[in-house]
């Protein structure tokens, strides 16, 4: 257990070569893969940004804790993949047509990782039928957008309008975030969520993934 | 009075006939110049028609030479997108590869086709209503310009790595001041500096990053005889108290800053703070009473030194009764 708990405090501080070769220890120590990632990787990337909700810490040092747990989780997959774990969801993410920045949707992406959801990150300037395709394609739970500026937060409304016009919108989560955006647009445009900043997206999106197959069983 | 003597006065912390509307806009002023985005950030004429026309129809108490982050990056080489309807950007970050100061251009804010077109707007300006309409030139902070290099990501990554980014800052704050220079002789009233980038940071960061050069180029502005305008938007509550030190004269605060802490920390000094005004919940999509309701209460809260603004950029499609109730408030 000191083992994974220093895999979680390494994550932390954001040192991607020691969180890999304490993962790579874990494992030939044949502890159980995902115990290495529940209570090592994700439980250091959540504190991350429950830190990060809480302006203890900023964008480099989560930046730089999503790298060690993305080193971590090279040596950790291949594992997880033979035990057939089954991530917490699949999310399908990107910055809307017209927008480029990509800071919040990689915050965003990258605390979703650190939840247990498997993520298809489309990057920027992404059209609405390329975020509908991507779901449908991979079978998402969850679809984020994301968008920095007044004049292409439309496009997220697009999306949704293209999702219902493709009779696909019930299948989906619909989350939105970004600086210009806010609860009563998420409401006006017909998606489910809003969230303010990362770590409350991981958290939303992980419950509402939870309810809706919980609804389905 | 006219705006550039209620600008004065009250940053002088004189009483004055109306509190200064100093709303920054930027595609509305594309809108109300009649034309497209790309042009408006490429052709100095437009910008200033466009900012004239904001100023006798919605009351601004300032004109600016504002229109992308990217000016500078442009004089330094980068090659730029211009989007019909957007906003202009690097094709790629110049700096992408790493520090290779060697890929830096060099060169005087007047030869180069984006930082001259900025300076003619200045120039243009103050033929038309200098000393009437206060006059804002615009530069990116040296932070922001390296991230405009650089890229935002690598630029955090290299931040959290404390990578040695002394030379190419040392270079980008030798420019940024010469593009100063060149618009205060132009007649800029106000040079206004872009950090954006700095509410992505702590203050452990922002002091060994960015807050020397931030207080070495407000005081170069100060120096040259001009004022200094901050505006970093997003959220910069863990920066103030540093902010507070810089010794800007206009501090530009985003909609999520609590506008009472920013007058507990700011007491005792003469920055005036402004801004707070959620430009897309209040300005874009309320009604005009509860635009009016927003700046009374930034009034009250902000008290003397409160200088009305959105907490960022006003939107294009904002509606006008919204900008008209906000001025109409300034004169109470």
């Amino acid at each position: 257990m000191a083992l994974i708990q220093e895999i979680s405090e390494l994550l932390q501080k954001g040192k991607a070569k020691n969180v890999k070769q304490l993962v790579q220890q874990a494992l030939d120590e044949n502890m159980d893969p995902k115990e290495i990632l529940n209570d090592g990787l994700l439980s250091g990337m959540m504190t991350i940004g429950a830190k990060f909700k809480n302006n203890e810490v900023f964008v480099p040092e989560v930046l730089v804790a999503a790298r060690a747990m993305n080193a971590g989780l090279t040596v950790l997959e291949p594992k997880l993949i033979e035990i057939g774990n089954e991530p917490a969801g699949k999310a399908v993410i990107g910055t809307v047509q017209g927008d480029l920045h990509d800071i919040g949707k990689n915050l965003v992406s990258m605390m979703l990782k650190g939840a247990g959801f498997e993520i298809h990150d489309l990057g920027v300037d992404v059209e609405p039928d390329v975020f509908i395709d991507k779901a449908e394609e991979i079978g998402a739970d969850v679809i984020c957008m994301s968008a920095l500026l007044t004049t292409t937060m439309p496009k997220m409304q697009e999306c949704i309008d293209r999702m219902k016009q493709r009779g696909v919108r019930d299948k989906y989560i619909v989350m939105i975030g970004g600086a210009p955006v806010n609860e009563s647009f998420a409401q006006q445009i017909g998606a489910d969520y809003y969230t303010a900043d990362a770590a409350s997206a991981a958290e939303v999106a992980k419950a509402a993934v939870q309810k809706t197959r919980g609804k389905t069983l | 009075m006219t705006p550039f003597e209620r600008l004065k006065f009250k940053m002088e912390g004189k009483e004055v006939d109306k509190i200064p509307n100093l709303n920054i806009a930027m595609a509305l002023v594309a809108k109300e110049a009649g034309t497209d985005y790309s042009t408006y950030a490429q052709d100095y004429r437009k910008l200033v028609d466009g900012n004239l026309c904001c100023v006798e129809k919605y009351g601004f108490d300032v004109v600016s030479a504002i229109s992308d982050p990217v000016r500078e990056a442009a004089a330094f080489g980068s090659e730029i997108v211009f989007p019909e309807n957007g906003v202009p950007y690097c094709a790629e970050p110049l700096l992408k590869d790493g520090y290779e100061i060697e890929k830096l251009k060099i060169v005087s804010p007047y030869d180069n086709e984006r930082t001259l077109d900025r300076i003619k707007a200045i120039e243009e300006f103050r033929k038309r209503v200098g000393g009437e309409i206060p006059i804002i030139g615009w530069v990116e902070g040296v932070l922001a310009e390296c991230a405009d290099l650089r890229g935002v990501s690598s630029l955090m990554m290299d931040l959290a790595e404390e990578e040695d980014l002394n030379e190419v800052m040392e270079i980008i704050f030798h420019q940024q001041c010469r593009f100063i220079d060149a618009q205060v002789k132009a007649g800029a009233d106000i040079i206004g500096v872009g950090n954006a980038v700095a509410s992505l940071i702590g203050p452990s960061l922002y002091e060994e990053f960015a807050f020397q050069y931030d207080k070495a180029t407000i005081q170069y502005i100060h120096e040259l005889g001009a004022k200094a305008k901050l505006h970093i938007c997003g959220n910069i509550t863990p920066l103030l108290p540093q902010l507070k030190m810089l010794e800007v004269d206009i501090l530009d605060f985003d909609w999520m800053v609590d506008c009472q802490k920013i007058r507990e920390i700011t007491e005792g000094s003469t920055i005036c703070f402004c801004g707070n005004i959620d430009p897309v919940a209040v300005m874009l999509e309320g009604t005009a009473s509860e635009v009016e309701a927003k700046t009374v209460k930034c009034i009250m809260e902000g008290g003397e030194q409160y200088i009305a603004a959105c907490g960022c950029e006003v939107p294009a499609d904002t509606p006008r009764d919204n900008l008209i109730a906000m001025n109409k408030v300034l004169y109470r």
